[in-house]
């Protein structure tokens, strides 16, 4: 065991800590002045804390992707029930999961210091909640066991729930919070209810928890019709999650109730729970089920990523761009993941993690610039505003920036994702990569011309679409944007950066374990 | 003496004295009946980790010690004497005279520890009654509430249908087999079915799926569950708390020693019997639960749910994992009752899930108490609930299984059907935690949660939460 997995605990520990603290604090509805202090207070301890957690995070992740073999923690083997079915809890961190754990730590400082909370009216609740998502993200994405695994992906989604349902706003475009709060939460129970049955059926064949890493193993030993139905299980869940098209029902609804933070949270990081179900536990451990329905489930992307981006054309606010925008572009990663082919590491594998780790930082970006623009933290209507970068222009360069990267601008990070994914898929089908660059076209240009709405020309809506004009970027808020793009600018030319340490997991993989990450 | 007659005298005993203090001072302190009712529970388990042995005999087969039995009499014992805890307060409230109530309870346990030994039909009979007939009688307790006499009237008159069904079907296996001992019984039927002998057999059938159709209807297996919900609503919350959990477990413990013993020939028979009852309790339990507003009949109908899930563990042989599921359902049941005693105001009992609107924010540790049994009600991992069904689902769905055809589409059914359940349990945790308190609701604030309320909540909170972490009983 490396010397550095000790510390793997620690990425579920210090946000269990965080949780715990804020929830003994009592309860106050940051209505008065005091209790507004005293709220602010601790929007600055949570500040310093997510910074802390994601310096750990970040330093850890890239730690974990220069050692080779990676790092793994195994705890003392619980018998479950009966003493023939051992759960060990058991942690892991090497270059396949390190880019999720990397994009967690590097979103949670830059959301909470755009996002944080200057009015003093969060009380403890909403970190409490929030920090429940956090834990249970860093554990879904470091989990080396499938019951401790779906135990963080339940307890995201009551993080999830708690978050939305107490600090989340309604508002005219999409109803009451709890409706679209149940929807989310009964959308997600039907994707990972079927998941626990196939988690169970793994662990009933294997006579042990398995664990991510050993499904291949076990599902290899299966015959044809099982593995097919436990595959299919596995799918729902993570496809829900995405979402892949069809499955996106509660998508738009569940970002516009949500408070900004939270929104941006979801489509940043719990989305990439999908993604990660994915790559990490279909590519892996289901190789032979992912080439038998490969066209289908192909389709199915390019079907979402044209849809998606048509969807965007039609919208009138930049949230429901964003919203639709992002259901195009995960669609590429799933397409990145299933069009993968024979060889010990693929492109779209390679593709898909590398535009797992771009969507989510550009998402995070932009839903919290895009909560930035008014004081409520409402998007803005298109046919009714105009001309706002008078009053906002660093976040209008830095939101023009975001949108550029998430536009794929050659040079920038997105560019270099998204290449490798459609090269991969080009190998399956021309047609196929014909359309979904096509679609990503439709829907870069709808964010350009949602920007140009708001920003540009002359200058009408405040006082018109009922909203207040935020404050605009403070210099620090700023240099924090532009650090952050220049990571895009670092790593869109020089992708080796990131791609290299993944690639070598993955062929170590190969090599090492006598498993090829795809046939 | 008899050491069965030993093991039985805590509880013997214990009634006399209620029964002497009922007489002597009928209005004396509530406290001093609990103190001696819980005692009088715990010796009674004592004696009979003491006084019986394993695989002991008494009055000539008659009472029979098997170690599941034991087991399942200190669970039911322990269940007991952890309602009784509760009852200290609530029946002051309530209105009924402690002594009278906890005499009935002693009685009631004395026939669930002589469920769990029966070793013939005989006594099989008559620990049964002894069990239906205290709990008419407690459902019925409150008769000034137009409601508890209902709930006593509608079981009572239910109760003694499965009574009659049950003597039937004991009758009839006699009239196949002329055997009464248990054991006798297994043999003959084991031999019949060896030699393929079917007019024995018939008569035979036709009594153990009459007794597996009375027991359905005492637990409430769906489709025979209607009664349930209403003697729910109807019964105050401390009987309620005896009838719902160690009662539930003596009958489902019963079931269980009574198909993987005697009827064990016969499993081609009750396996897919088992089968349907679980993939209804499933469907039927879940989607009728959505539309009920009402606390206690929503727990009625997650009662049909879990009953689906016990029948599946009876169905897959694995006795661990039914006795970790029934122990699990007991503490979590009774811990809902908890939470809902500790809710309620000086005057009244929670009722809808509009009262207990916003008690995220006046009680926030019941609250939070009672989310979490709700979770573990939901299945999620790190509580009992979750545990439970895993081991449930994991044995059914184990490749080397014996087990009908449609075991694998009815697990799959269970837990899929749980979506419907995550609705309604949710809309009690919203109704605490999103919701603000109704302005006319009682004020709550300053008043303060009972001890014995508090207590037997973060029991159940704790047992809850380990048996979720260690994942099974100690000693198992």
């Amino acid at each position: 065991m490396h010397s550095f997995a000790a510390y793997l605990p620690f990425a579920i520990l210090l946000p269990f800590a965080a949780m715990l603290l804020h929830g003994a604090a009592p309860v106050r509805d940051g209505r008065d002045g005091r209790s507004a202090d005293r709220n602010r207070l601790q929007a600055r301890a949570a500040l310093v804390f997510q910074w802390v957690y994601g310096a750990f995070l970040a330093w850890i992740s890239v730690m974990a992707m220069t050692v080779p073999e990676g790092l793994r923690i195994v705890g003392r083997g619980v018998p479950l029930g009966r003493t023939d079915l051992v759960v060990e809890p058991a942690l892991y961190l090497d270059g396949r999961n390190a880019p999720f754990l990397l994009l967690l730590g590097l979103c949670l400082p830059l959301i909470f210091t755009w996002l944080r909370d200057r009015d003093g009216k969060y009380g403890p609740s909403y970190y409490v909640s929030a920090n429940l998502l956090i834990l249970s993200l860093a554990g879904v994405f470091l989990s080396d066991s499938l019951v401790l695994f779906y135990l963080f992906w339940e307890t995201a989604l009551l993080g999830a729930y708690f978050w939305i349902g107490l600090h989340g706003r309604a508002n005219i475009h999409s109803g009451s919070v709890y409706s679209a709060l149940i929807r989310f939460f009964l959308f997600t129970l039907v994707g990972s209810l079927p998941m626990l049955v196939s988690i169970i059926a793994l662990c009933a064949e294997a006579g042990k928890d398995p664990g991510i890493n050993g499904i291949l193993q076990i599902a290899s030993t299966l015959d044809g019709g099982k593995r097919a139905w436990i595959f299919a299980g596995f799918l729902l869940g993570f496809a829900v999650k995405l979402p892949l098209l069809g499955f996106h029902g509660w998508l738009r609804d569940t970002y516009n109730v949500s408070a900004p933070a939270c929104r941006a949270i979801l489509s940043a990081v719990m989305s990439k729970m999908g993604a990660y179900g994915l790559i990490l536990v279909l590519a892996q451990g289901f190789p032979e089920e992912c080439l038998r329905y490969a066209p289908q489930l192909q389709v199915l992307c390019v079907m979402g990523a044209v849809y998606g981006a048509l969807l965007c054309l039609a919208q009138d606010r930049l949230i429901d761009i964003l919203v639709y925008s992002s259901l195009s572009h995960l669609s590429l990663v799933a397409l990145g993941v299933f069009t993968a082919t024979g060889e010990v590491y693929s492109t779209g594998i390679t593709g898909a993690l590398f535009q797992v780790f771009n969507h989510g930082l550009i998402m995070a970006a932009l839903f919290a610039f895009d909560a930035r623009i008014s004081t409520s933290g409402e998007s803005p209507l298109l046919s009714a505003t105009g001309g706002l970068r008078a009053g906002q222009r660093r976040l209008a360069a830095v939101l023009l920036t975001a949108i550029f990267a998430s536009a794929s601008l050659p040079g920038l990070s997105n560019f270099a994702g998204e290449i490798l994914v459609l090269f991969s898929a080009f190998r399956s089908s021309p047609w196929l990569t014909f359309l979904a660059s096509v679609g990503a076209l439709i829907g870069a240009a709808a964010l350009v011309r949602g920007f140009h709405q708001v920003f540009l020309g002359k200058r009408k809506g405040p006082e018109v679409a009922g909203f207040t004009q935020a404050a605009d970027f403070s210099i620090g808020e700023t240099g924090l944007a532009v650090a952050l793009i220049a990571v895009w600018l670092i790593l869109g030319l020089f992708p080796m950066l990131f791609l290299h340490p993944v690639e070598k997991t993955l062929l170590n993989l190969g090599a090492g374990h006598g498993m090829a990450f795809l046939p | 003496m008899n050491p069965y007659v030993l093991s039985q005298a805590p509880l013997i005993l214990g009634f006399v004295f209620l029964l002497g203090l009922a007489s002597v001072r009928p209005s004396g302190r509530e406290s001093l009946s609990n103190i001696i009712a819980i005692l009088a529970l715990c010796s009674g388990a004592v004696a009979l980790w003491k006084f019986l042995p394993e695989g002991a005999q008494y009055f000539g087969g008659a009472i029979r010690v098997t170690s599941v039995g034991k087991i399942l009499a200190y669970l039911c014992l322990g269940l007991s004497a952890v309602a009784l805890l509760l009852s200290e307060d609530y029946l002051e409230k309530v209105r009924i005279q402690g002594a009278d109530w906890r005499m009935v309870v002693l009685a009631l346990a004395l026939g669930m520890v002589n469920l769990c030994l029966a070793g013939d039909l005989a006594t099989l009979f008559i620990a049964y009654e002894l069990v239906s007939i205290p709990s008419y009688v407690l459902a019925g307790f409150a008769h000034r509430d137009p409601r508890s006499n209902e709930a006593g009237m509608k079981y009572l008159l239910l109760g003694i249908f499965s009574s009659v069904l049950f003597l039937l079907g004991l009758s009839f296996v006699y009239g196949a087999t002329g055997e009464i001992h248990l054991l006798a019984i297994h043999d003959k039927l084991a031999r019949a079915v060896e030699a393929g002998a079917a007019g024995d057999l018939g008569l035979a059938k036709i009594g153990v799926a009459f007794i597996i159709g009375a027991v359905f209807f005492k637990v409430a297996v769906a489709p025979l569950h209607s009664w349930l919900p209403d003697v729910y609503q109807g019964t105050n919350l401390a009987s309620l708390a005896i009838i719902s959990s160690p009662v539930k477990v003596a009958v489902f413990g019963m079931l269980g020693m009574l198909l993987w013993g005697a009827f064990e020939p016969l499993s081609d028979l009750w396996k897919p019997v088992l089968l349907a009852g679980a993939a209804c309790s499933a469907v039927m339990g879940n989607l009728q639960a959505i539309v009920q507003t009402n606390l206690k009949r929503l727990v009625a109908y997650s009662a049909v749910v879990n009953a689906g899930f016990i029948l599946l563990g009876i169905l897959v042989n694995s006795v661990p994992v039914v006795i970790f599921y029934l122990a699990s359902y007991g503490i979590m049941t009774l811990g809902s009752w908890a939470a809902f005693m500790a809710m309620g105001s000086r005057k009244a009992d929670v009722d809808e899930i509009g009262d207990v609107a916003g008690l995220g924010r006046t009680q926030r540790w019941v609250a939070l108490g009672l989310t979490i049994i709700l979770l573990s009600y939901a299945g999620i991992p790190l509580t009992a609930g979750f545990a439970a069904k895993f081991g449930v689902v994991l044995e059914a769905l184990k490749p080397d299984a014996f087990l009908p055809r449609g075991t694998l589409a009815v697990s799959y059914l269970s837990i899929a059907a749980g979506l419907v359940s995550f609705y309604f349990y949710f809309q009690i945790i919203r109704a605490m935690w999103l919701q603000s308190p109704p302005l006319d609701g009682p004020d709550r604030r300053g008043s303060g949660v009972r001890w014995p309320y508090a207590f037997v909540l973060t029991l159940c909170v704790v047992v809850i939460v380990s048996l979720g972490m260690f994942l099974r009983l100690p000693g198992m």
